[in-house]
């Protein structure tokens, strides 16, 4: 059993890993097309992008974008997600629905209504109104995640903690958040990685002031101008930090049973 | 008898159901005694326990403890400890951090005295050596003495035990029992123990409370439920068995069965002219074989030392034990007499 498993982690990985292989010699050669068999190595590309002054600045962004957009659905979405997946009321499936809503509907339907408002409100291409658009699509998506790993929650367990004479803090901070740690884990990774991924919205509400990596990658791959030696780069350079987070948020995700469970993910 | 715990005049109704889910509940427990709520599903027991505990509030009443009016305090204001059906260990910490979880948390004490008096509680429940040990490899009757340990070492004024020993085999839960009732000789620990389970309530309690429909109908000693129920309910509940209607006619109780005298009721307490119901108990046969009563084996259910059996008997069906030694198939015919001593009258 140990030895299958093992034998199935082992053919997952390279199937996962795989392509990644060319992509990472690509990003270290000048030439490598037929009929030439081996690459002459050289790390120019690397150092020609990290020099191009876009790249590193929206690597940046995108990281304390989807960081803070991660953490400010996580924090928004918990206690909504506690009472949806704890408690049955009137207007829960309701809800529930409308809270799909932000994944059914294609952005772009949406979006440049979105830009038209915030730049009356002053949010149009910074920081601030970049985080905000964001929100108003994954904090619902965070929430049904969430709520989801709470519907197999106990909440006798914070009643138990209460009547021990731990107050609600304590209990909220010594016995919800261990109890639910994967699953706010797991969410917080798929809220990462979607922001990470988002093109369109940042596109429309960010640019031109404010760039992150997809919104100068992404040109830099269309455009006919580059090697697939540049391209593979700009690529590892934009998949190297998620695949960090699944390397260190591994074992949560391999608990998330209660997510599929509920067919979330 | 000082009132440790005194429960006045309570009443709880849930939105959206109908009814009162207590009504008028007045209940006071003594410093060190074990009471047991007693009662069927939905009576109200684990309700009321939550009004104690304060995870429910009352619609009325007041709830006071040594002395303190508890009402409006959150649980963890009110000195006292729960014991759930579910064993409620925290899965992320080990059996010795489960135990010495809430006075860790407050930081009741220093360190080292933390450390003594979670291996001093380990010890009182046969856990030594199970402190550093993750709760998931606990069977279910450790599991329920950590929880219990959990509570006790908050140091509670009172203790809420609601149904801590169902889900335990029936070996284990009477194991538990007797610590429990060692644990509350040892530390002189008050206990509110809620239990559906007659045989619990009588083993583990120094005295019932039983709760029907919300009402708190009795607060006696166990073996006064037993042997001296005051109603048709009670009666069911503590294993009392056909009832058969009668009246009180010239110092003699008349039914359909005939006329009784019997000598260990006090027949002062009846009307004459009201309707009551003559309850047997199924262990009242005796002499079988040989005795003065005849009828008709209906079915019969064997039962280990016994046989429960349905004997059509003076034109009523007598629900009755009879020991295992005699065989009885249906249809054949059987006679017994009846211990008086294992009659009883209650009101229709």
């Amino acid at each position: 059993m140990k030895r299958a498993r093992g034998l199935i982690l082992a053919v997952a990985g390279i199937v996962l890993l795989f392509p990644l292989a060319p992509l990472l010699l690509w990003s270290f050669t000048t030439y490598w097309r037929w009929p030439v068999v081996w690459p002459n190595f050289d790390g120019g590309h690397w150092l020609r992008l990290i020099a191009d002054g876009r790249i590193l600045p929206a690597l940046g962004n995108s990281l304390l974008l989807s960081t803070l957009i991660t953490c400010f659905a996580l924090a928004l979405s918990f206690f909504p997600a506690k009472i949806l997946g704890t408690r049955n009321f009137r207007g829960k499936r309701l809800l529930e629905l409308l809270l799909l809503v932000p994944a059914f509907i294609p952005q772009i339907s949406v979006v440049f209504g979105m830009q038209q408002v915030f730049m009356k409100l002053g949010l149009y291409s910074n920081f601030p109104g970049t985080l905000t658009a964001n929100l108003v699509f994954y904090v619902p998506y965070a929430t049904l995640l969430l709520a989801a790993v709470f519907e197999d929650y106990d909440i006798a367990l914070e009643e138990q903690s209460r009547t021990l004479g731990v107050g609600r803090l304590k209990t909220m901070v010594f016995v919800t958040l261990p109890a639910v740690r994967s699953g706010i884990i797991v969410t917080g990774v798929f809220c990462f990685i979607g922001s990470w991924a988002v093109y369109l919205l940042n596109n429309v509400v960010a640019s031109p002031r404010f760039h992150t990596l997809p919104g100068v990658i992404f040109p830099l791959v269309s455009v006919g101008n580059n090697s697939y030696s540049t391209i593979a780069t700009a690529i590892i350079i934009y998949i190297l930090p998620v695949l960090f987070l699944l390397f260190i948020t591994s074992k949560a995700l391999a608990s998330a049973g209660n997510l599929t469970k509920h067919n979330i993910l | 008898m000082s009132a440790f715990l005194s429960l006045e005049n309570i009443y709880k109704t849930y939105p959206g159901q109908d009814g009162l889910v207590l009504a008028d509940v007045n209940l006071t427990l003594a410093k060190g005694e074990i009471v047991a709520l007693l009662g069927a599903s939905g009576s109200g027991k684990t309700t009321l326990l939550k009004i104690v505990s304060g995870l429910e509030s009352q619609d009325k009443g007041r709830v006071v403890l040594d002395g303190k009016i508890l009402d409006g305090l959150p649980p963890e204001k009110r000195s006292t400890a729960m014991v759930f059906q579910k064993s409620l260990l925290f899965r992320h910490l080990t059996v010795a951090e489960n135990i010495n979880f809430a006075p860790r948390l407050n930081r009741a004490f220093e360190r080292a005295e933390l450390r003594a008096r979670t291996s001093a509680m380990l010890e009182l429940l046969h856990l030594e050596g199970y402190g550093r040990k993750r709760v998931t490899e606990l069977s279910g009757g450790q599991e329920q003495r950590v929880s219990l340990g959990r509570a006790l070492m908050t140091e509670p004024s009172l203790l809420l035990l609601d149904e801590p020993l169902s889900a335990l085999d029936i070996n284990l839960k009477w194991a538990l029992l007797m610590e429990i009732r060692e644990l509350n000789v040892r530390l002189g620990q008050t206990m509110l123990y809620v239990t559906h389970d007659q045989k619990e309530a009588a083993a583990v309690a120094n005295r019932v409370a039983f709760l029907d429909g919300g009402r708190l109908a009795r607060v006696a000693r166990p073996h006064e439920f037993y042997s001296r129920p005051l109603s048709l309910a009670e009666a069911k509940f503590f294993g009392w068995e056909n009832f058969i209607p009668c009246s009180l006619e010239n110092g003699r109780l008349r039914s359909a069965m005939g006329e009784y005298a019997l000598p260990g009721l006090a027949l002062g307490a009846y009307r004459p002219g009201e309707g009551y119901y003559m309850c047997i108990r199924p262990e009242a046969a005796k002499n079988v074989g040989s005795g003065a009563w005849s009828g008709v084996v209906k079915s019969a259910l064997p039962q280990g030392l016994g046989t429960l059996c349905e004997i059509e008997c003076r034109g009523e069906t007598l629900k009755l034990v009879l020991p295992a030694r005699f065989v009885h198939h249906p249809g054949e015919s059987v006679s017994f007499d009846l211990d008086p001593e294992l009659f009883w009258v209650v009101p229709s």
